[in-house]
């Protein structure tokens, strides 16, 4: 990712957070306590220390004092879980400017998370739900073919667990937005972001097209006239209308971002959307 | 198939010419679409130029198209497939090493021999072992011989059962409806996946003693102390008798025997002089034998000199530090040092007088910082007290940090009150690895100095007169880091003794070595991997077992030793393990559909190909 963006895309971080119901928020606010020692701040016991144990937990006001190594034992805390799940398939690489922008929401998305303490885990979407060790990974990762990426969330375990659930795909393949939202049914908060390019976004009107599926490599030829335009934005508009109400039902939030958008227009319209706050 | 005849290929290639010619006809743009259902309803039929010559040469083209495939596909030798199906199932087992237990028969060879009972020769099955890893030990679409052949050499050794990514790693061998059987000898680690899962558990609680922790450390040139730490997972307090061998040779024992009180471990050491053999620690056999042993490796050679440069309270500091961390020791001479620590002057001052923050470029790290100092090979650069004031205060917020660099790797900010000493703009080439706003705290990187040896440089922008991290535990953390940045930069192994699970860091010195000799891996006196250079020795290795290890090169030189043992208190408690019944007849398959050779529909191909050749023919010449 070029440096420059980085940054920005760092700021913009910064200054925004995720936009979480207050019984979210308070859930994270108040991690759980597990029965292990582990490493929280709710102190539970103190031993000697011997090479090996985990130096952070040394006491080393007490060592100040009388020149003796002990470790503090901890409870162990369950730490809040974020996934972020991104759409890698072929439509998603349909153009340059749409792969790039898909790398800097998930970053984005990724640091806000940070944010609220949470373990991130990341997932390619494509051929099959595989981990991504790092945010910045995603402009690097091979497309695959993907015709409906509904089987696989519906397969993978993690998927109906608890924790939020931030999903970003162009959603261009065939599907209800009601079983979408029945398969994340276990989130505590679920947030869709759907990204598109130009074309997909606003196409023009003017000439004789042959679209070509990215994932399939079907073909449709159209005569791209006013009406055939118009018959498509509605198309759209009633899809992401859907999404939206789905979502809503659902307590979570729904945008739409395009490849043409700037860093900043975009914050406006997660803004817009609902999904983060300053 | 086709690839490897080469009068396949050549038929094959017959379609990228023909799809070329038809491709040239085409008058249409086209552009690629993340989808097409929200376009279908404005699919035209009327193409740009005549109809129906059009949709004639798009038949004619889909007629070549099929009978050049089947053509080629025939020339190349094509055996015809022909479906049949068979029950699948998918079988997760837990490669735990409680699996071992036993007093009696263990899990393990209860699983054994329930697969050999339950499964049928008919069906197939894909095994997925669950340890700190997940993998496919056998199939995918095993038959149940070949199954069961090579878990013949499973054994469990694993320290811990993760079973999350086994699942993910199982569910992609699912079929249809299909459930999975898990066998494992703790069943309730299944609760979250009881959807997708048919547990069958085969344990049963036993009480057990373990070693779960020891480790060797060279105290000085004639000494190693040794550390262990004993536990018992039983209802009652246990007496325990411990006992250390150098080759034969008894060099400790515990007499009287040890009290283990089931509410806490037992941490104790013994000082030894065997300095070169490896010295193996056990305590009577029970329940689980591998956790009753442990074999320790000797103490590195690569222990780490420090030097310290800088003044009081840091020096004081710096020694504490020092002496909690394993392997390295304070060195007042500095040309004899490994990592120096020492206060500079290079930092920008501010501008006098107008309160702005200096944005000044810092100065280029390069061998100079190094020229007091010749066996150095980390330097750690503090700010001078008195030099400048401070640019401002962050109390361990806001903090931008490089989480996966070793520096600040675990680094607890969260108490520390940090004052930058100075802000810059740009630290010269060198990325920051800790920042504040756009203060960076922590930078620096490598010096290219030899083709052998690299060096490092790192500042440390703090005042320490007015940050409190020196009374926080960042502060022996920092130490330890630059401690084990150190250490990686030395030739030879880090450490020599690791739990199972760890990855092992090997860095070969490689003016040590001849560039053409191969490297061997070894364990327990049997080769485990080999590379024919020492650049094609991977710098990390994971995933060993428990195990004594010798790094040597192929004319017999001694490179390394280590040790992999087995510390996993979890599951050495073999108190909650239980049985639980499951009905494997109700069990679900999926039904696993196999394509297999049929010869018969040779004839029908070839009349295909006639077929569509014919009919290409009329579609041509009815667009003419």
């Amino acid at each position: 990712m070029d440096p420059t963006i980085q940054r920005e895309i760092e700021s913009f971080a910064r200054l925004y957070r995720l936009r979480l119901p207050d019984r979210q928020r308070a859930s994270l606010a108040g991690d759980l306590a597990g029965k292990r020692t582990g490493s929280s701040i709710e102190y539970q016991d103190r031993k000697d220390y011997v090479p090996g144990d985990d130096i952070r937990h040394v006491d080393w006001r007490a060592f100040a004092r009388n020149d003796r190594l002990t470790i503090k034992l901890y409870r162990e805390e369950i730490s809040p879980r974020v996934d972020i799940i991104a759409d890698t398939s072929n439509s998603m690489g349909s153009s340059d400017e749409k792969s790039l922008m898909l790398g800097h929401i998930v970053f984005f998305f990724a640091l806000l998370a940070q944010k609220v303490h949470a373990t991130v885990h990341l997932y390619n979407l494509g051929s099959d739900l595989a981990p991504i060790r790092h945010a910045l990974d995603i402009e690097q990762m091979e497309r695959s073919r993907q015709d409906s990426p509904l089987p696989l969330l519906h397969r993978a375990p993690f998927v109906r667990r608890g924790g939020i659930k931030i999903l970003l795909s162009d959603f261009l393949f065939p599907f209800e937005p009601r079983e979408l939202r029945s398969i994340f049914s276990g989130a505590d908060h679920l947030i869709m972001v759907q990204l598109l390019s130009k074309f997909e976004a606003n196409p023009e009107a003017g000439g004789e097209w042959r679209l070509q599926d990215a994932e399939t490599g079907d073909f449709l030829d159209v005569s791209l006239n006013r009406e055939t335009v118009s018959g498509y934005k509605e198309r759209l508009e009633h899809l992401q209308e859907d999404m939206s109400r789905q979502m809503q039902m659902a307590q979570g939030g729904f945008a739409v971002a395009t490849e043409s958008d700037s860093l900043s227009a975009c914050m406006r319209r997660f803004l817009h959307a609902g999904i983060i706050e300053t | 198939m086709i690839f490897t005849n080469p009068w396949g290929f050549l038929a094959f290639l017959s379609i990228p010419v023909i799809l070329g010619l038809h491709f040239f006809r085409s008058h249409r743009r086209i552009r690629t679409i993340g989808g097409l259902h929200l376009w279908q309803f404005a699919s035209t039929r009327q193409p740009v130029g005549n109809k129906f010559t059009r949709i004639i040469s798009s038949m004619s083209l889909l007629f070549q198209l099929l009978a050049a495939t089947l053509l080629s596909l025939l020339v190349a030798g094509m055996d015809m497939p022909q479906a049949s199906s068979e029950s699948h199932y998918t079988i997760i087992l837990d490669d735990s090493v409680s699996m071992l237990a036993a007093e009696g028969e263990s899990a393990h060879q209860k699983t054994m021999d329930l697969l050999e009972e339950w499964a049928d020769s008919q069906s197939l099955y894909t095994v997925v072992l669950a340890g700190i890893r997940a993998s496919v030990v056998a199939g995918p679409f095993a038959e149940k011989s070949t199954m069961l052949e090579t878990l013949q050499d499973w054994r469990p050794e694993s320290p811990g059962c993760d079973l999350e990514p086994a699942v993910q790693l199982a569910s992609r061998f699912l079929i249809g409806d299909e459930k999975i059987l898990f066998i494992t000898d703790s069943p309730t680690q299944a609760a979250d996946f009881s959807d997708l899962l048919e547990v069958r558990g085969l344990g049963y609680a036993m009480a057990n003693n373990a070693i779960t922790f020891a480790d060797r450390v060279r105290l000085d040139p004639d000494t190693d102390r040794v550390y262990v730490t004993l536990q018992t997972f039983a209802a009652e307090a246990q007496s325990c008798r411990v006992t250390a061998r150098a080759g034969d040779s008894v060099i400790y024992e515990s007499e009287p025997p040890k009290t283990l009180d089931p509410a806490k471990s037992l941490s104790f050491t013994f000082d030894t002089n065997v300095l070169r053999q490896p010295i193996t620690v056990e305590i009577e056999g029970d329940a689980l034998p591998e956790d009753n042993q442990v074999m320790l490796a000797p103490a590195p050679p690569k222990l780490v000199r420090v030097h310290a440069g800088i003044m009081e309270p840091l020096n004081r500091y710096l020694d504490r530090a020092i002496a909690a961390t394993p392997y390295c020791f304070m060195e007042p001479d500095p040309a004899m040092a490994d990592l120096v620590i020492r206060a500079t002057q290079d930092f920008p001052t501010r501008s006098e007088g107008t309160g702005e923050e200096a944005t000044a470029a810092l100065p280029v790290f390069n061998e100079t910082l190094f020229a007091d100092y010749e066996s150095a090979l980390l330097m750690c650069l503090f700010p001078k007290a008195d030099a400048a004031e401070a640019s401002g205060v962050s109390r361990g917020d806001g903090l931008l940090a490089d989480v996966e660099h070793t520096i600040t790797a675990g680094l607890p900010l969260e108490e520390g009150i940090l004052w930058p000493y100075a802000s810059a703009a740009n630290p010269s080439s060198y990325m920051p690895i800790l920042s504040h706003t756009t203060i960076p705290i922590i930078f620096g990187g490598r010096l290219d100095r030899f083709s052998a040896t690299a060096r490092e440089a790192y500042y440390i922008n703090l005042l320490y007169d007015r940050t409190n991290i020196f009374q926080t535990n960042a502060w022996p953390v920092l130490v330890r880091n630059l401690v084990e940045q150190t250490r990686k930069l030395l030739p030879g192994m880090s450490r020599t003794n690791y739990r199972v699970g760890e990855a092992v860091s090997i860095s070969l010195d490689p003016r040590g070595i001849p560039e053409k000799t191969g490297i061997i891996l070894r364990k327990d006196g049997s080769v485990l991997s080999e590379y024919e250079s020492p650049d094609e020795v991977p710098s990390e290795i994971s995933n060993l077992n428990k195990g004594y290890y010798r790094l040597v090169q192929s004319d017999g030189g001694e490179i390394a030793t280590f040790a992999m043992n087995l510390f996993a208190p979890r599951e050495s408690d073999l108190k909650g393990l239980h049985e639980r019944k499951a009905d494997l007849a109700e069990l679900k398959p999926g039904v696993y559909t196999q394509e297999k050779r049929s010869p018969r529909l040779f004839l029908v191909t070839l009349l295909l190909i006639g077929l569509f050749t014919v009919l290409s023919w009329v579609f041509q010449d009815s667009s003419r």
